[in-house]
């Protein structure tokens, strides 16, 4: 449980950083808040050459409002998004997300930016991006691109994110204030991965639900969003818990691909996918 | 291997030290400083038996490079025992015998100081909460959150009475 050898760098600036990975390539990696780069190289699973360390680079601490837009930098923890007033206001589902998240002492370390680019399919960081359509700002060799988060995660521990580019921060779309929404994970024990867990997001204007968002996340290689599913909820929605919203939910999971893990089966999640989403329509009721 | 040269605040007190980037912070402190409290548990960032306190936040010590301390402010239960921080804690856990093989009570102490530092109300099932992340495979957990919950009453905390889940 020791990390083999490697070298450590310790870039001051945005800048200074990439031109240390352009040079190292491949042979580098950057280090986040380490919460799941560590583990693994203490497991000998990552053996990179040379770490880049992004912890003094203050430019990617900081989370500001900008044209209806909250900037997140890649390297602001858990626990500043957490206890964050601009968050409050502006993505209160930030909050609620980060309540399952981990435990204080990995909360202190672990990033935002370090969960978007592991992108853990059970981590909740990139469900709520898919949820809040957030688009992701990344220093490549061509300049600055913007990739939208739906195109952004692409499976299993992978990522759009060329091997020599830098994730700089994260752009979020200001929450309405008349949205609501919830969070519910189903976990084991507290600040544990989710065995199945969903992100929404909706209106009620005049009995009616609107822009409704659903992201299911821990059931499969990436988190999802039914779009189909959303769309079929609304039309049907009359304010209470039916059997033909029961139909349309059971009869849309049953077509997503839900993969089982060590400990809960693949039916055992899909079970638990209309649990959720019977509990978030409550919240809306 | 090449060793980086870091200075830091140990407890109170500024050291300086070289270290091998492969090193993580609980075989710096425990071989560099002779410290025993950071135990090395699972090594990744599971157990909490690691947990130390740098620049007043608590962190798992084995997801952290030694020399990712250049510049902090480190504390560990040595140093809260020496300035007394924790001393009603400490006595609590004794009175209350919520440790048997103590490995994991460095950590808990760390851990139960930092939510009654965050919290002006406690209740048991917060504590629980905030302790989640660190394991105890002796005591069933029940003494320990009797301990930390007689420290709150002490404190003059508001106690949150409520059915534990």
């Amino acid at each position: 449980m020791k990390a083999a050898e490697f070298a450590y760098e310790v870039p001051k600036s945005i800048q200074d950083a990439f031109v240390l990975k352009q040079s190292y390539g491949e042979h580098a990696q950057f280090l986040a808040g380490g919460q799941s780069l560590i583990p693994a190289m203490n497991m000998r699973l990552n053996m990179t050459e040379c770490l880049i360390d992004l912890g003094r680079i203050p430019a990617l601490k900081e989370i500001q409002l900008q044209d209806r837009q909250l900037q997140i930098g890649a390297m602001v923890t858990h626990e500043q998004i957490a206890n964050s007033a601009l968050v409050k206001e502006y993505a209160p589902l930030l909050i609620q997300a980060s309540r399952y998240l981990a435990h204080t002492a990995i909360r202190n370390r672990g990033t935002f930016g370090g969960s978007i680019a592991l992108a853990d399919p059970a981590a909740e960081w990139p469900a709520a991006c898919l949820l809040l359509e957030a688009q992701i700002n990344i220093l490549t060799q061509s300049g600055f691109q913007r990739v939208v988060a739906k195109d952004f995660f692409q499976g299993l521990y992978t990522t759009s994110l060329g091997s020599n580019d830098l994730l700089e921060s994260i752009l979020i779309p200001v929450q309405a204030k008349e949205e609501k929404s919830v969070v519910i994970e189903l976990a084991r024990r507290q600040g544990d991965y989710a065995l199945a867990g969903i992100m929404a997001r909706g209106s009620i204007v005049s009995g009616k639900l609107h822009n409704l968002g659903l992201v299911f996340f821990g059931i499969s290689d990436r988190p999802i969003r039914l779009v189909n599913l959303e769309a079929q909820i609304m039309s049907v929605f009359s304010g209470e818990f039916n059997e033909a919203l029961q139909k349309i939910i059971q009869s849309s999971l049953d077509q997503i691909d839900i993969r089982g893990d060590l400990y809960t089966t693949e039916k055992a999640k899909r079970h638990l996918c209309a649990v959720l989403v019977k509990r978030v329509l409550a919240q809306f009721i | 291997m090449p060793t980086i040269p870091i200075r830091f605040k140990l407890n109170g007190q500024q050291v300086e030290a070289v270290v091998e980037p492969r090193l993580h912070v609980i075989d710096f402190l425990r071989e560099e400083y002779e410290l025993s409290s950071p135990r090395v548990g699972c090594e990744h960032g599971v157990c909490g038996a690691c947990t130390i306190r740098v620049d007043g936040q608590i962190v798992r010590g084995c997801l952290m490079l030694g020399v990712q301390l250049d510049g902090a402010e480190v504390q560990t239960l040595e140093g809260l025992n020496a300035s007394s921080e924790i001393a009603d804690l400490q006595k609590a856990f004794h009175e209350r015998n919520s440790m048997q093989c103590g490995y994991c009570t460095a950590g808990m102490l760390l851990t139960s100081q930092d939510y009654l530092q965050k919290n002006e109300s406690c209740s048991r099932t917060g504590l629980r909460e905030h302790l989640s992340g660190n394991y105890c495979r002796c005591t069933g957990y029940e003494a320990i959150i009797d301990a930390v919950m007689n420290v709150a009453s002490q404190r003059g905390k508001k106690i949150i009475q409520q059915e534990e889940v």
